[in-house]
């Protein structure tokens, strides 16, 4: 209550300030009238009365003064006093406002752009409610597999598995409130929007979700319904689909009556139930968000894919639960995983074995934090986004140690000003409180423009980290957390590098200062007064030799991972996804198809040889199976499982992939000879020791994959997901003896002879003359595929490059600011000692032997930090180690030249100064 | 009158002027008048330190004012005790009278 009254009154008085003083006046009158008439009462003359009286009321002014800094708002109008002073001072040196406010911009900038990477990517929760309620059962990061689930975290399960723990949880005998589950791998579909399916065919990304998907989330829809339970019942039977905003905005312009209507999606006819909200992106935070939901009893239709929703089927769902509150969460993950050792079990059926019972038991599931969605992108990028997290705040460390030092020169330029002030009875709190509010001023300033530059910088980082990918659930628009981040960073900087110049003018005493060499007093303040810039100065060698170190060392780590041997040819190739299943091709008809197609593309112009397979180099797909090599027995546990891959005729050929024994995959491979296989060197010396491994056969244990199976060759091991995979197992069967599902090629790969890029109209022409309903659904270069897989490499080294750069130009501006400061106070000493007989060069050394020192103590620090920086990102290095002698000596190397060379310049101008000038400087 | 006046003792004046505000309500020069003539002239208070007192004392709500005609038919300010300014009086007195009192009790000990 009297708070509010103090605030109604301060604003008042604020905002009816004339009135106030034109009463105040009247008062004053008033009471001078009556002092005056009172005196004369008392036998004064008139005169002497009025003089006694105006003494005794002294200034009006005074008075009004005294009666306005009564309240509160008085001191709200003493800051914006000294604010409209500080942004007087600023603008009144505008070089260095300058420099400072783009340093600042720059630092606030750095940290901004990556924090709202950091914000979308690891902080921000999925907008559904209590999120923080969401579990999921693992990481969620497998997609896919046949079986063979050996001991170890689960986090994909069977449709069956999943339909199991809805059925308890609905019995109530759960530690869970409620359960559901999706498809691990998105769907690229075919939509056809209008009447009966006739429109355009697009392109569109969609999920499959249990009916309960949007229910256990608490997501709800913006228009229309979501899915409901009945939606998932039988299979087959719903054809409905959830869409999102955006896709609703794209597709169909927003348009308010698209409840109900029907879209073609894979040639089945869907009907539209409901929009979701601009922020709901789903589960998955990826690079690439999603356009709709359909029920996972439609995964036929979806999939073009065989049942996976029967008993034994395939695990690819990911399974998500919001849990009790109530119920600890180490006794629901006994629960879980109870649930799916007893799943397991039952899978086994009664002729398990004993060692798989065992196994079993090491089978369980780990409950993490679902509020934040799944994400593969945020485990990739995670530890480079801290990373690089740390080198912004360096940076920003560098800028502010820069400022420090700016101002502090400032401060001393300003002493006379303030002593002055002093002098005139200004108060020392409200002195201080002057320099931070123009500390401040300038940090605000900085963070405002780094916001800008952040945004800027924030799309790229997205555009960079999303890989291209056209509609991402990442935004470069700062929410209420990056503003606050923002804000506080400006504030936290603002304070450090104000703080050290506010303290020093604390200091300052009046007498001295005010006497007409106030220059020689200050520069004769000996050498504590010169101990803090040249503090700052060690720090900034310091920090900018830990960053530089490091980038040095991500730099080299990306070289190191560019040069080494993938194991086939990356130049020159061009990969081509297209999808035979879209246009309506049945599995008998794709070996026509594909004979037509290498017709074609090998006969195309600038192309050196062309084929196609299941999936292509550096892409890796999760297609593996255990395999049973007849007349060999596997020890118990042992291993026997091999990535597959299917592959065309001139496969190893077009990819440059040496074939070490037997043959490739070739020509004579048809569907009625003789099925072949060629391994890799891993799947060889792993199971053939001897080296005898051609003609032996095994059977696939995936039922998809038919038949047994003759090694015709052997191949060189390669990199088949990253560059930083170790060598795997890998099989390539002959696609075109494949059988059902398992005989689509989805990507077609060229050898050219020149650029790649250039090839592609051409191929698409190609295709469109073969097929024009032949969608290409993406056309990349391996180049560009592999600067994808390199994605973390490049954005570490790339950023940390930049930003170390940027670091060392601070660091030099800095020093070359303290030391043309320092030389400046010490004119007057120089030119005696020149006029005493000092040489110039022992001038120049005397100048120059003080940076070196500083150098020498910044280098000294920072070697064991940069050490220490080293084994934190040790991981993230690649072919060298963290203590790399020649990368550190480079960095050393780096610094002390830019340093030496910032030194100089003032020591140079020191050395040429003509004593006689010097001598009459103050 | 003696030729000197005391300085105030710190925080009373408004003490002071609530108490004679409690008998009637009175303009500034009146208040000072007041205070100089009860004190014998020990206390003589300055508009500069009068007014923004009595602008503290209208803010915290223990005194209010409006313009009225005085006996010689100029408008001036009046001030006039509030409620609460009784009861800050009657609670101020009480304070004052304690530490009075206690600090005799020191200064006699």
């Amino acid at each position: 209550m009297s708070a509010l009254r103090t605030l109604t009154a301060g604003l008042k008085a604020l905002f009816g300030m004339g009135r106030r003083n034109a009463e105040l006046d009247e008062e004053l009158r008033g009471f001078l009238h009556d002092s005056v008439d009172e005196k004369m009462r008392r036998g004064m003359s008139r005169e002497a009365a009025l003089r006694a009286a105006r003494m005794e009321i002294g200034s009006r002014d005074a008075v009004k003064e005294n009666v306005w800094s009564a309240g509160w708002e008085s001191a709200f109008e003493n800051l914006w006093q000294d604010l409209r002073y500080g942004a007087r001072m600023l603008v009144k040196s505008p070089g260095f406002t300058a420099i400072a406010i783009v340093s600042l911009a720059l630092g606030i900038g750095a940290n901004t752009a990556i924090f709202t990477l950091v914000n979308d990517l690891l902080f921000k929760s999925l907008p559904v409610r209590d999120p923080q309620q969401l579990i999921s059962f693992g990481n969620g990061f497998d997609s896919g597999q046949m079986d063979g689930m050996g001991a170890g975290p689960l986090d994909i399960f069977t449709y069956d598995f999943y339909q199991r723990l809805e059925h308890q949880q609905a019995q109530g005998h759960t530690p869970i409130t409620g359960i559901c589950a999706f498809g691990s791998f998105w769907n690229q579909v075919s939509v056809r929007i209008g009447s009966g399916g006739n429109g355009a065919a697009t392109q569109a990304v969609g999920q499959l979700v249990s009916g309960n998907f949007f229910s256990v989330l608490g997501a709800e829809p913006l228009l229309g319904r979501t899915l409901a339970p009945s939606d998932a019942s039988t299979p087959d039977s719903s054809p409905v689909a959830v869409i999102s905003y955006r896709y609703w905005q794209q597709m169909f312009a927003g348009d308010p009556a698209i409840v109900g209507r029907s879209i073609t999606i894979n040639g089945t006819l869907f009907a539209v139930i409901g929009v979701m909200p601009p922020r709901f992106e789903g589960v998955t935070v990826d690079n690439e968000s999603m356009d709709m939901w359909m029920p996972v009893t439609m995964q036929q239709e979806v999939m073009l894919q065989p049942s996976l929703l029967e008993q034994h089927g395939l695990f690819w769902m990911h399974i998500m639960a919001r849990r009790d509150p109530a119920v600890p969460l180490g006794q629901a993950q006994a629960w879980v995983t109870n649930q799916v050792q007893r799943f397991m079990t039952d899978r086994e059926g009664a002729q398990i074995t004993s060692n798989r019972k065992k196994e079993i038991q090491k089978i369980y599931v780990e409950l993490l934090p679902g509020g934040r969605g799944i994400s593969t992108l945020r485990e990739m990028y995670q530890r480079p986004l801290n990373i690089l997290m740390g080198v912004v705040m360096l940076v920003l460390l560098i800028a502010c140690a820069n400022l420090a030092n700016f101002l502090l020169a400032k401060a001393a330029t300003r002493e006379r000003e303030i002593a002055t002030r002093l002098a005139l009875g200004s108060s020392r709190r409200r002195i201080v409180r002057q320099i931070l509010l123009e500390a401040l001023l300038l940090s605000f300033t900085g963070g405002a423009l780094g916001l800008a530059l952040a945004y800027m910088g924030t799309r790229a980082l997205i555009a960079f980290v999303a890989d291209g990918a056209k509609n991402t659930p990442l935004e470069a628009r700062p929410d209420l957390h990056v503003l606050l981040f923002t804000l506080a960073v400006s504030l936290f900087t603002g304070i450090l590098f104000g703080l050290a110049p506010a303290l020093r003018v604390s200091r300052i005493s009046v007498a001295p200062s005010l006497g007409a060499s106030a220059r020689t007093a200050a520069s004769s303040g000996g050498s504590t007064g010169r101990l803090l810039p040249k503090l700052l100065v060690v720090s900034q060698v310091t920090l900018s030799l830990v960053l530089l170190a490091s980038a040095g060392l991500f730099l080299r780590t990306l070289r190191n991972l560019e040069n080494q041997d993938f194991g086939f040819n990356r130049h020159n190739l061009l990969l081509v996804k297209f999808s035979a299943k879209f246009a309506g091709y049945k599995p008998e008809q794709l070996n026509a198809l594909y004979a037509r197609l290498m017709e074609r593309m090998n006969a195309l112009p600038g192309v050196r040889s062309a084929t196609f397979s299941g999936q292509p180099a550096l892409i890796g797909g999760n297609w593996n199976s255990p395999i049973r090599i007849r007349g060999y027995q596997p020890a118990p546990n042992e291993d026997i499982g091999t990535s597959l891959n299917r592959v065309g005729p001139r496969y190893f050929e077009t990819i440059c992939m040496p074939v070490i024994q037997g043959r490739p995959i070739g020509e004579q491979d048809t569907a009625s000879s003789v099925k072949a296989v060629v391994v890799n060197q891993a799947v060889a010396n792993h199971f053939f020791p001897k080296g005898d491994a051609l003609g032996h056969t095994f059977t696939v244990d995936d039922p998809s994959v038919k038949g047994e199976w003759q090694i015709v060759g052997v191949v060189r091991d390669a990199k088949y997901h990253g560059p930083r995979e170790k060598p795997e197992r890998m099989s390539y069967l002959a696609i075109t003896q494949l059988t059902g599902d398992d005989a689509y090629a989805y990507w077609l790969q060229l050898a050219t002879v020149g650029d790649p890029a250039k090839v592609a109209g051409e191929v698409r022409a190609a295709m469109a003359e073969i097929d024009p309903n032949l969608p290409i659904l993406e056309v990349r270069t391996i180049a560009e595929q592999l600067d994808q897989s390199m994605g973390q490499e490049t954005l570490i080294s790339e950023l940390s490059s930049f930003f170390s750069l940027l670091a060392l130009s601070l660091a030099c501006i800095g020093l070359y600011g303290v030391m043309t400061y320092t030389v400046m106070r010490r004119t007057s000493e120089i030119g005696i000692r020149l006029a005493l007989g000092a040489s110039m060069a022992r001038v120049l050394w005397m100048v120059l032997r003080e940076s070196l020192l500083l150098l020498a103590t910044g280098v000294a620090l920072g070697i064991p930090l940069t050490l220490a920086a080293g084994r934190l990102v040790q991981s993230q290095l690649f072919g060298l180690r963290s203590y790399d002698p020649a990368t550190l000596a480079a960095a050393v190397l780096v610094i002390g030249a830019v340093t030496m060379l910032a030194a100089y310049l003032p020591a140079r101008r020191a050395a040429r100064v003509d004593p006689m000038i010097a001598l009459r400087y103050e | 009158m003696p030729d000197k006046a005391s300085e105030l003792v710190q925080g009373t004046l408004e003490m002071l002027i609530l108490k004679t505000l409690a008998l009637e309500p009175m303009h500034g020069y009146g208040i000072a008048l007041r205070i100089e003539q009860v004190s014998n002239g020990v206390f003589r208070v300055n508009p500069g330190s009068l007014f923004p007192a009595f602008s503290r004392l209208e803010r915290s709500g223990r005194i209010r004012s409006e313009w009225r005609a005085t006996e010689n038919n100029r408008r001036a300010k009046y001030y006039l005790l509030t409620e609460e300014g009784q009861k800050a009086l009657a609670d101020e007195t009480r304070e004052w009278g304690r530490q009075i009192a206690a600090i005799t009790r020191i200064l006699e000990a």
